[in-house]
């Protein structure tokens, strides 16, 4: 598309609204026939100006297409950003309708995913009975819908005893989800036990048949995330039967999965809060340690008779703070509660010691401090009942920390935790329970005086009573107020108070974003702490901490990073280099300088937090990992792949042994990891990496997903360097068949397609790559709406192949100009550009022109990829090619050694395009 | 909060006076943002809000339940779309970031790899493709802002921007064509 220079008085605006009369001329017809001979008409008139009649026809065209992101309601389609979903009203399914080959026969209930009826199917005189769930209007999202299509056939291979089968599942016609499960009749495992009055060992006996089951799902990489007794129905029989298997993690859509914040949301809003882990509150990946805490939660409630919090049913939030914050009660202690229980003492007796461990260790929060799988439970369980020592013994630190995090959230929260959480830094949980380590003394004084506080701030939110507040309830924004103004009326002249007060007001501040008011109270603390402590004591650098990651998280780097130095320097003086404080800061210091631009500093600052975090928590820490993939991800942004490469793999490693191949993070990682060793030139591990990536990733992501996507592509670009030309191209052609029909008007498209062209080529078929490069520029045309210049080099490149001159010729020269009207004068795909201008210049015979740009091309490549790529590798052939003798024959053995020697990093020893370079190199003139 | 606080925001930045504008909306930000952390947490009690019914709520908690002069209503629905397409894209941001540590992926990628896009980059995008409207025709923009992001139907915004429902149908439609486009342009061309 030639635009013309725009004119001074053509202005975005002026010309828009010139585009504009005619759009909306255009807009009053009838899409189609009419509108293009309409357009046709108007072009015809004397003075059009059909640049702007092109722009019209791309608008008209565009008015036509669908649009996810436009056409949806802003509710169903972003407020996933909001990690919820909104309820849209459902026509009500009533007896009598079809879903699918079934009949509705009798409504069964209503659930938080929808409605629940009996339904029958008869073909011949077989009649079968079926539970159908009809899932509310706000599943509907089409990626939900699509998710849902793959988890099914997971589903349908469930198959245990002790899980409900899954018969059927689809689509109603109106697009409602639905399932068909088999129809389970029994009672709530908790009725069922309290029914019979069930002895303790009868009930774990129960529970570890729903051990069974639910290891089973987990086995076939299903989880459930909505475990509770009503789900948990024991039949007649006297064994236990789970429903809904899978549906809660059918329902997640492709963008909750990418992102862990947004995971647990759908679900959420349709479970039980009761049984939800605290990680589907705060929304944190749904695992099958998730499964592991429900099952917590139901192993408490069937031994003491309560669940494990106590819980206001009237307060809508008390739920989820019981969940995050509360310390779990022991199963002991729960049992004693219910005075209506007479056994209780008896129980208590019989729960206390193992039991309580047992279920406590289910009940970490943190999902990393639970049983590693709920085969591990059940395996703790039944050494207990053989009266073998338990494994959750073995955690007693662990224990204590969770109590304690559990006790001092509130009061931690504005510590190392929000701060990494937001920074997607260190996973904050497990560094607080970390802070508590060898700092008992700290915490028991931090516990007496937040108890002061926490009262204090009791005492004001008693002020919410309408009685007291005279009818005027108080926002939380407004009680924030008020407590920072009685700081200086009731804890007047007690710093010792107001410090710890001053410290969580700033940490709820902080949680809500409010990062003023948070620095202002922060500031406030920090004063105090100077006024009584000094500037270098421990105290004042715990407070300095916190203001420092308040001022980060206000965009405040500079200011974050003085403080953090400060805080360094006292925790040294303090000899507390080992502390966890201390390393938050240190990686606090990291990324604020990373922020401000000295990415050197920022390297070495990672690299010792790397280091540090290895002697503290030790190579198969969480931490470490995390400071690892930091570390990587700096070095990688400075183009320093071997550097980052080992901590790149050390981090995928370390996930792939915490959470298992099949998390999305350990894929992730991998998939990162490949795509460094292939720029390394790293073949093998590529293979490596991929082979067992790519089976993995299209089970658990689905086959349509980006990363799978990538990951493909990735593959096929190994394949191709290994020389399998027909692997590759069959790789591409999945890649393209999915995105024909998923993406066919995306760059993105565009790109695989591209791909597929100089993998032809490669293949020696340039009619293949002539076909798939011009598709490929078509595509991005429609697209994007413009050319690219990369892609018209790359068709441009194969032209001169296939001997079309001309075209080819036009192709790199528009090319050209649109990298120079894009200011493109560097870097790999500018290189690109010149090198394929060399090579028109060496088919045209004008071996000065071509020695100048292949001059030109080696010089870019220099300064963008000093290592040298495998098109690097080609401009040096060509260069030698454009050499007139005797420089060519004196030059013969430099060039093609060094571009021998750079594809031979590349390509395996078979790979034609290598085999040529190194015959050539041979068959080169002695120097 | 006073009421009288915003109320008279609305009245300076009706006038023209510069900053009023920046601190009436920083206001309604402040309060859509309190409101969706508070959805956030009432999440698990089974409470839902939708984004809409919160620039809804956002609006009657600043409008205290009073009756608004029309020019007032009108300012502070469109102060709280505006709000939320900055709560949007900030959360999308966020978003942003918390997947950088696939930085990894973003960086030193081979340019034909590009992931596609995920709705925190689509909100992206969408915000990206609006401000290059409002460089064309910046009350089209505010159309789209108040219909998308505020939710405003054609009759609201017939009233809003005093014209006919019809126009307002005519120029959403040129708007959606000028977005749809500019969104179709996916990531940005390699080189």
């Amino acid at each position: 598309m030639s635009a013309p220079e725009p004119g001074p008085a053509d202005t975005p605006s002026a010309r828009w609204r010139r585009v504009s009369v005619l759009l909306e001329e255009g807009l009053e017809l009838t899409p189609g026939d009419e509108r293009q001979r309409w357009l046709a008409a108007t072009a015809g008139r004397d003075g059009a100006d059909r640049d702007l009649l092109a722009e019209v026809a791309q608008l008209l065209a565009a008015s036509e297409m669908p649009s996810a992101a436009l056409d949806t309601p802003i509710d169903s389609r972003f407020a996933t950003l909001f990690e919820d979903r909104a309820a849209v009203a459902a026509p009500a399914p009533t007896v009598g309708d079809r879903v699918g080959v079934w009949k509705l026969v009798a409504p069964l209930g209503r659930g938080g995913m929808g409605e629940v009826f009996l339904a029958e199917r008869s073909s011949g005189d077989f009649a079968q009975r079926a539970a159908i769930k009809l899932l509310s209007a706000g599943w509907l999202q089409p990626e939900v819908q699509e998710r849902f299509r793959q988890e099914r056939r997971i589903l349908a291979r469930l198959e245990h005893p002790g899980i409900a089968r899954f018969l059927d599942g689809g689509v109603t016609a109106d697009g409602t989800p639905f399932f068909a499960l088999e129809v389970v009749d029994g009672e709530p495992i908790t009725r069922y036990c309290a029914a019979r009055r069930a002895t303790v060992c009868e009930r774990l006996g129960l529970f570890l048949e729903v051990c069974d089951a639910v290891d089973y799902a987990h086995r076939n990489l299903v989880v459930h995330c909505d475990l509770k007794p009503s789900n948990i129905l024991v039949t007649a029989d006297g064994h236990p039967k789970l429903l809904d298997f899978g549906i809660a993690s059918a329902l997640r859509s492709d963008e909750d999965q990418d992102a862990p914040a947004g995971a647990a949301r759908p679900v959420v809003r349709a479970l039980t809060p009761e049984y939800a882990a605290p990680e589907q509150i705060a929304g944190g990946p749904l695992t099958t340690a998730t499964d592991v805490y429900s099952l917590g939660v139901l192993l408490h409630e069937l031994l003491a008779g309560r669940l494990p919090y106590s819980i206001d049913r009237g307060a809508p939030e008390s739920f989820s703070r019981a969940i995050l914050e509360q310390p779990s009660t022991r199963p002991s202690a729960a049992a004693l509660v219910d005075a209506s229980r007479p056994e209780g003492a008896r129980l208590a007796r019989c729960l206390r010691g193992d039991l309580d461990r047992i279920v406590l260790r289910a009940l970490a929060k943190e999902p990393s401090a639970r049983y590693r799988s709920v085969q591990a439970f059940a395996d703790d369980l039944r050494r207990h009942l053989d009266g073998r020592p338990i494994d959750a013994r073995r955690d007693e630190l662990g224990y204590r920390f969770g109590k304690f995090v559990g006790r001092h959230r509130f009061a931690l929260a504005g510590g190392a935790a929000t701060f990494l959480a937001l920074a997607g830094g260190l996973v904050a949980t497990a560094w607080q329970a970390r802070r508590a380590e060898g700092q008992a003394a700290l915490a028991r004084q931090e516990a007496a005086s937040s108890a002061a506080s926490l009262a204090f701030l009791a005492d004001l939110f008693a002020v919410s009573d309408p009685a007291q507040a005279k009818g005027r309830s108080f926002t939380d924004r407004e009680l924030l107020a008020l407590a920072a103004e009685r700081l200086d009326h009731d804890l007047a002249g007690k710093p010792g108070l107001q410090v710890p007060l001053l410290h969580q007001l700033a940490s709820i501040h902080m949680q809500r974003g409010e990062y003023a008011e948070g620095i202002a109270l922060a500031r406030r603390e920090v004063e105090l702490q100077l006024r009584r402590f000094g500037p270098t004591a421990v105290e004042t650098a715990r407070s300095r901490s916190l203001l420092a990651n308040l001022l980060w998280l206000a965009d405040q780097p500079a200011p974050a990073r003085a403080h953090y130095r400060a805080v360094l320097a006292s925790y040294e003086r303090g000899g507390l280099q080992g502390s966890e404080e201390y390393l938050t800061a240190l990686g606090g210091l990291a990324t604020a300088t990373g922020l401000l631009g000295d990415s050197a500093e920022e390297v070495r600052l990672k690299r010792q937090l790397v280091d540090r975090t290895r002697t503290v928590f030790g190579e198969e820490s969480q931490a470490y990992g995390e400071a690892c993939q930091g570390l990587g991800a700096a070095l990688l942004r400075r183009g320093r792949y071997a550097d980052a490469e080992p901590f790149a793999a050390g981090a995928a490693e370390l996930w792939r042994k915490l959470y298992g191949l099949e998390h999305p993070d350990t894929l992730v990682a991998l998939n990162n990891l490949a795509i460094l060793e292939g720029n390394l030139g790293n073949g093998a591990r590529v293979g490596e990496i991929l082979r067992e990536v790519l089976p993995v990733e299209k089970r658990i992501f689905g086959p349509d997903r980006s990363d799978t996507l990538a990951a493909q592509r990735l593959w096929a670009r190994q394949q191709e360097r290994d020389a399998d030309f027909a692997g590759a191209r069959a790789t591409l052609a999945e890649v393209v068949a999915v995105q024909r029909r998923t993406a066919a008007a995306s760059t993105n498209f565009a790109y695989t397609l591209n791909q597929v062209a100089t993998v032809a080529l490669a293949a020696g078929d340039p009619a293949a790559a002539e076909l798939a490069g011009r598709e490929a520029v078509a595509t991005y045309q429609a697209a994007a709406g413009e050319r690219s210049s990369w892609l018209l080099t790359v068709l441009g490149g194969v032209l001169l192949q296939r001997g079309k001159l001309g075209e080819a010729a036009a192709l790199l020269t528009e090319a050209e100009r649109l990298e120079r009207e894009a200011g493109q004068n560097e870097g790999a795909f500018h290189a690109e550009n010149v090198h394929g201008r060399g090579d028109l210049a060496l088919h045209r015979v004008e071996r000065a022109e071509a020695r100048r740009l292949f001059a030109e091309a080696l010089a870019l490549w220099r300064s963008s990829a000093p290592e040298g790529s495998r098109s690097s590798a080609r401009t040096l052939i060509g260069l030698l090619a454009a050499l007139d003798e005797p420089e060519r024959s004196a030059r013969c053995r430099p060039l093609l050694g060094e571009a021998a020697a750079i594809l031979a990093r590349f390509l395996a020893p078979s790979h034609p395009e290598r085999l040529a370079v190194e015959k050539s190199f041979a068959a080169c003139p002695p120097a | 909060m006073p009421e009288t606080t915003l109320l008279e925001l609305l009245a300076a930045s009706r006038q023209g006076e510069s900053g009023a504008f920046q601190q009436a909306l920083a206001e309604v930000y402040d309060e859509l943002r309190r409101l969706a952390h508070f959805q956030r947490r009432a999440l698990a009690s089974g409470a839902t809000l939708s984004t809409t019914a919160l620039v809804h709520e956002t609006f009657l908690k600043l409008s205290q339940g009073q009756t608004l002069a029309v020019q007032d209503r009108h300012h502070l629905m469109a102060l709280a779309a505006r709000a939320m397409r900055m709560v949007l894209v900030d959360a999308a941001r966020a978003r942003g970031a918390e997947k950088r540590g696939a930085d990894l992926a973003v960086e030193g990628l081979d340019p034909d790899l590009i992931a596609t896009a995920t709705v925190a980059d689509e909100m992206l995008a969408l915000d990206r493709a609006l401000r290059r409207l409002e460089e064309r025709d910046e009350q089209l923009a505010r159309l789209v802002e108040w219909r998308y992001f505020g939710g405003m139907n054609d009759r609201e915004l017939a009233e809003a921007f005093g014209r006919n429902e019809r126009t307002i149908r005519r120029d959403w439609q040129k708007a959606r064509a000028f977005l749809v486009r500019e969104l179709g342009a996916g990531s940005p061309a390699p080189g």
